[in-house]
């Protein structure tokens, strides 16, 4: 069966499922005058592209790279996306960037390397008499029973008393872990057992002069240390807090 | 996760600028008129942020965006018909354009081939050819079917050929 000339040209394009595909090549191969068609077809594709190749790396206009610049400078102010998603997400090596790169942060581990002015803030009640975070000399920073029930209970995205869960994710070992913003501070809890237990916290606002070791950002240090098997969609969020976090076996 | 519609189409706008611009560049004239296309549309999409559904491809949200844009500007103008201007043409070709026959030869007449397509045909081929988008995504973001996509393609393309087939036999430009 001799093809058509739209079939020569959804071969061309790349239109054609594998084995129609290897049809029409045939058909193509054993007939010259079908050759000399798809012969145009590329060329007519070749000579579109030609026509603005000159001018696809001229730069933005001003209005238009202000715009891009407060778009990118949004997107760092406002990240609400986990620090894994942070890299190649630009073609511009920059544009898409979420924020955590460069963030000046304060690095403080479950082991309570606490920065004084995020354990004074953060244990104080903001709205509530009950705090988020306990701080004790033997244990150091711990998340307090009513962030085991903000954890356990609120879905990413929604602000209780200055606590948002960002996401939430199943770690390389199968743990539930859930990346959470509290005021001005981003941490990360991950579920042992019954209880979540507290890997990460760390100043995202700037508001301690204290950069991690090699300027290298603590948040993504911890999700690196951590591993993410996969993000867990709204829906499996949601069957997770139905069933109260029942752990994560991938 | 909850990423909010309105971040998605941030982060789309940002990360598909290139691909954007691309597409408007084929739709207008000049490079100017491209950004001004692009950031007018980019406007829109913000505008409109809340009403995206990630469910679609960002690109073919924001493509159709533009293109709807695009087609309301030039109901507003007069019909005019065929209008390239040929300094303007050439200018966009750079300093080396208009000096060298080689440089301006097939992408200069390329340009003018296309410029002179009817505007739904030229829109086809800015989004399959130069812009690489597969029929069915460029039949969503015309809000046409397949079948019209591939017939107007076919027929730009033999416009197109035929005009510099043309041209190449007069052994003169444009």
């Amino acid at each position: 069966m001799i093809p058509d000339d739209f079939e020569l040209m959804a071969y061309v394009d790349g239109e054609l499922d594998a084995q129609s595909s290897k049809r029409i090549a045939e058909a193509v191969e054993a007939d010259p005058a079908l050759q000399a068609k798809v012969d145009a077809l590329i060329e007519s594709r070749t000579v579109a592209r030609a026509a603005y190749a000159p001018m696809q790396e001229a730069p933005l206009s001003r209005a238009l790279q202000d715009m891009m610049d407060d778009l990118e400078a949004g997107l760092e102010s406002h990240s609400d996306a986990p620090a894994w998603q942070s890299a190649d997400a630009s073609p511009s090596g920059g544009a898409g960037m979420l924020s955590w790169a460069r963030h000046r942060a304060a690095a403080m581990t479950a082991m309570g390397v606490a920065v004084g002015a995020l354990a004074t803030w953060a244990l104080m009640p903001q709205t509530q008499t009950e705090a988020f975070l306990t701080l004790t000399e033997a244990t150091g920073t711990q998340l307090s029973d009513r962030a085991q029930r903000a954890l356990s209970q609120t879905p990413a995205g929604e602000n209780v008393d200055g606590f948002t869960v960002q996401t939430s994710f199943v770690s390389g070992a199968g743990r539930s872990c859930r990346q959470f913003t509290l005021v001005d501070q981003d941490g990360i809890a991950c579920l042992d057992a019954s209880e979540w237990h507290l890997v990460i916290l760390t100043d995202v606002a700037g508001s301690s002069d204290f950069q991690a070791a090699g300027g290298t950002d603590p948040m993504a240090v911890a999700t690196a240390g951590l591993g993410v098997a996969r993000v867990l969609t709204d829906e499996e969020e949601a069957a997770q807090i139905a069933q109260n976090w029942r752990r994560q076996v991938d | 996760m909850a990423r909010s519609p309105e971040r998605l189409v941030r982060e789309g706008l940002v990360q598909h600028l290139p691909k954007f611009r691309r597409f408007a560049l084929s739709l207008a004239r000049n490079q100017a008129d491209a950004d001004d296309l692009v950031q007018a549309g980019f406007e829109r999409a913000l505008a409109k942020a809340r009403s995206y559904n990630p469910a679609y491809k960002i690109e073919t949200w924001v493509f159709k965006i533009i293109q709807n844009y695009w087609t309301d500007q030039m109901r507003k103008q007069a019909r005019r018909g065929t209008n390239v201007d040929i300094d303007e043409a050439y200018s966009l070709m750079g300093e080396d354009g208009r000096q060298s026959v080689e440089t301006r030869d097939l992408s200069f007449k390329a340009r003018l081939a296309i410029e002179q397509l009817p505007e739904d045909h030229r829109s086809v081929v800015a989004l399959v050819l130069v812009n690489g988008e597969s029929y069915k995504d460029a039949a969503e973001i015309l809000g046409v079917p397949v079948g019209t996509v591939m017939s107007r393609l076919y027929r730009a393309r033999q416009t197109l050929m035929q005009q510099l087939d043309s041209d190449h036999t007069r052994g003169g430009r444009a």
